[in-house]
């Protein structure tokens, strides 16, 4: 062991291959500058193998791979083999088993003439701590761990060859980077310090400097977990695809298992109606949380241009950030309906009404314009929607069910220029146009759902605002039971006046006297509203 | 247990209320007019016409009519009244239960004061050759506020007290209760002792005494009997 000594001694001799500090931090800039370059784009593996190769030195400034000394040539050099495999969040379990050796040659005779080796197998703890936070593939660690040390000294001399062997206990701590160039490769740089014999002092002690590579293996470890992906809307609907804008298509559960915070942001398209891609922001997800996220998706225009009912796939991209970025993908199928499909919610059917379109504007005008008397202001709403109604009736418009399409569930509403074109609609064209009409003109509208549990199918008319305060409600009738009194958002009270719109051919007075009587009789008498088989829904 | 409860209740309900109530006119005397569902227009009654939920009844003041229930029993509206025949519809405890509870959960202060009456500008909207001048005119001349009480006084006569209960409360959203001094509010006290109610029936009293108070009524026969209801539920 003397000589073990006197050979490391040799270790502080000046030559030209000593790693020096600068020497060192010259590498530890140029590997920070490549990770810094290289974006993220993987994430650890949970196992990994490599091979280092390095020095060995009593302390920082003495590394050294070959030398020349006063007692002849010196070379110092390290190989290890390693095995890592995940632990618990950024633990990793690790083994090292490796050979440093240490040689000194007779300068004159070029003879070796001792060798001395160690020979460590330790297991240990690695942390990558910084995991979740490295901006890139560069990813430092520090590492402990313990084990047994087999020591070996083979000395030359004149008199022949001595060998001793020893085995010590030991333990290590170190620090070190990983350069993840792929998910499956890396590059590695290891420092480490052994305390052989369990002891700073022992002679056999010392820093250990390694260059290697890794390779890794196994499924990516995730930062999340998708747990359940539950779709809100698996049919789309065109007339109120903006609506989906702002309506989420789905609900994904992502559950944190990083074991640390990150963020999460989820990307979603309907393939092919939509042609961009809805993104639901980045959200913190604190240790261990599961939370909801909505998936949305923005629609084209185009889709409204869908004649036919046709599949679509909703692609869902949930992508985690902590440092590293991990993203999995799931889609899910989805129904586009027609243009005119209507899934029977009435609150929908608002989306059928468009009082913006310009025939539509200029049929209400050009009545409204022809109706001029300023004795009637009060109860001018119910003087422009007699107007429109009688004039709908004087061009022929009439009822006419919906066609029968085979296998097809869903509703058709037809918008109201379309209406107009056709001369006829069924119950909620006939409402919808109506309503179209009257909102252009500035009136107030509400639909008035009725699904009668004794009656088979459901019906649907409307109701609109006189704008006749209650105050004032003799105006419109003598009778109570033609309107209903309703409150605005401004707490105020006016009076509304149903009509039965499917009673197109027989001109408002009729038809506002059936609504009436549909409204008295199914709302209030046969308890509709407050038993919830009658629906008031506002056109908005 | 108690889904069972309240489905039994909707069905109930779903029973009674669509049976459609007939009545039928088997006698008339004096002034005596109906307007049928949605219509403006009052007509004469003559015996034997039939009557549907939908229509109103009215009385002149030397009016009086019997009406016949299909189940044979007789309904009398004395002079100067006006009913909705649905009114006269049976009402069962549960359904008078659903009717003040709504009541309680959508209960929106309305104003206590008569809504004042005013003639606006003439217009005609209804394609009729009336205008609502004349209607609202024939509003005030048939709908007055004695002929609406004198109809709930029949009501409480022929002891249909849940139905009285009922018209109350629908005069009371119209803000047309605190005008006879406390006298409507005794009738509903009156009917809420009459099918065991105390405690509505308490309540109601007290408002007697305080719409008194507050309107500074000249007439005390309503004070004295709510006093008296109170003095008597006090002592049971």
């Amino acid at each position: 062991m003397v000589r073990v000594n006197q050979v490391k001694s040799s270790f502080h001799i000046v030559n030209r291959y000593q790693m020096n500090h600068f020497h060192f931090i010259r590498i530890l800039t140029i590997l920070l500058c490549i990770s810094g370059v290289v974006r993220a784009q993987g994430i650890a593996r949970p196992n990994s193998a490599g091979i280092r190769f390095g020095s060995w030195s009593k302390d920082l400034s003495g590394f050294r791979f070959f030398s020349t000394g006063q007692e002849g040539l010196g070379a110092s050099v390290s190989t290890f083999f390693y095995f890592t495999t995940h632990f618990i969040n950024n633990w990793y379990w690790e083994f090292n088993i490796g050979g440093i050796g240490d040689a000194v040659i007779n300068a004159e005779t070029e003879e070796v003439t001792e060798i001395t080796g160690f020979v460590p197998m330790v297991f240990g703890l690695r942390n990558d701590f910084l995991f979740h936070q490295s901006p890139g593939r560069f990813q430092p660690y520090y590492s402990f761990g313990l084990g047994p040390y087999i020591l070996a000294t083979e000395t030359n001399t004149y008199e022949g060859t001595e060998t001793e062997t020893a085995l010590k206990f030991g333990m290590y701590g170190g620090t070190g980077i990983n350069l993840n160039f792929t998910s499956w490769f890396a590059f590695n740089v290891d420092l480490k310090y052994h305390f052989i014999n369990m002891s700073i002092g022992s002679p056999a002690s010392g820093f250990n400097l390694n260059f290697g590579i890794s390779f890794m293996w196994g499924k990516k470890r995730e930062i999340f977990r998708i747990r359940e992906t539950r779709l809100i809307v698996s049919d789309i609907y065109p007339s109120y695809y903006y609506f989906y804008n702002t309506y989420p298509l789905a609900l994904v559960t992502v559950q944190n298992t990083a074991g640390f915070p990150i963020e999460v942001n989820v990307r979603s398209k309907v393939s092919p109606f939509s042609s961009r891609v809805k993104e639901s922001g980045f959200i913190e997800l604190p240790e261990g949380e599961t939370k909801d996220i909505p998936v949305m998706a923005i629609f084209e225009s185009n889709i409204t241009e869908i004649s036919k009912r046709e599949p679509a796939v909703l692609d869902i991209e949930v992508e985690g950030r902590a440092g590293t970025i991990h993203t999995e993908q799931i889609s899910a199928q989805i129904m586009v309906h027609s243009r005119n499909a209507w899934d029977g919610q009435t609150e929908k059917l608002s989306f059928f009404v468009t009082p913006d379109v310009t025939e539509i504007i200029q049929f209400s005008r050009n009545l409204v314009n022809t109706i001029v008397d300023s004795q009637q202001i009060k109860v001018k709403n119910i003087l422009y929607a007699k107007s429109i109604f009688n004039e709908l009736s004087a061009q022929g418009l009439r009822y006419q069910s919906d066609p029968n399409i085979p296998f097809y569930q869903d509703d058709r509403v037809q918008f109201p220029d379309e209406t107009l074109k056709m001369g006829s609609g069924d119950c909620d064209d006939l409402t919808v146009l109506y309503a179209s009409l009257l909102e252009s003109l500035g009136i107030k509208t509400a639909f008035v759902e009725v699904r009668d549990p004794e009656k088979e199918l459901a019906h649907l008319y409307l109701i609109f605002d006189s704008g006749v305060s209650e105050e004032y409600k003799h105006l419109v009738s003598s009778n109570e039971k033609r309107y209903l009194i309703r409150e605005n958002h401004a707490n105020k009270t006016s009076v509304w006046i149903p009509v039965e719109t499917t009673l197109i051919t027989r001109g408002f007075e009729e038809a506002w006297k059936a609504g009436a009587l549909n409204y008295l009789q199914e709302a209030q008498m046969k308890n509709g509203l407050s038993e919830g088989w009658v629906q008031v829904i506002d056109v908005k | 247990m108690k889904n069972l409860f309240n489905i039994f209740i909707f069905i109930s309900l779903i029973i009674n209320s669509s049976i459609a109530l007939e009545v039928k006119v088997i006698s008339t005397s004096g002034d005596v007019k109906c307007r049928f569902g949605v219509e403006e227009q009052w007509s004469d009654v003559k015996s034997g016409i039939i009557l549907k939920e939908i229509d109103t009844i009215l009385t002149g003041k030397n009016g009086q009519v019997t009406l016949q229930f299909s189940d044979g029993t007789h309904f009398k509206l004395g002079a100067n009244a006006i009913l909705d025949i649905a009114d006269l519809r049976k009402v069962n405890d549960q359904e008078l239960f659903l009717f003040l509870m709504d009541r309680k959960v959508d209960k929106i202060e309305k104003k206590e004061e008569a809504t004042p009456l005013r003639i606006g500008n003439v217009s005609v909207v209804h394609g009729t050759s009336q205008d609502t001048a004349q209607l609202t005119s024939q509003k005030l001349e048939l709908e007055t506020p004695e002929r609406v009480k004198n109809g709930i006084i029949a009501l409480f006569d022929q002891e249909f007290f849940p139905n009285t209960i009922m018209k109350i409360h629908k005069i009371k959203d119209e803000g047309e209760l605190s005008q006879n001094c406390g006298e409507l509010y005794f009738y509903l006290g009156r009917s809420f002792e009459l099918i065991d109610h105390p405690g509505q029936a308490l309540e109601a009293y007290q408002k007697v005494i305080k719409g008194n108070e507050d309107a500074e009524c000249s007439q005390t026969e309503w004070v004295k009997q709510a006093s008296t209801g109170i003095k008597r539920l006090q002592e049971q």
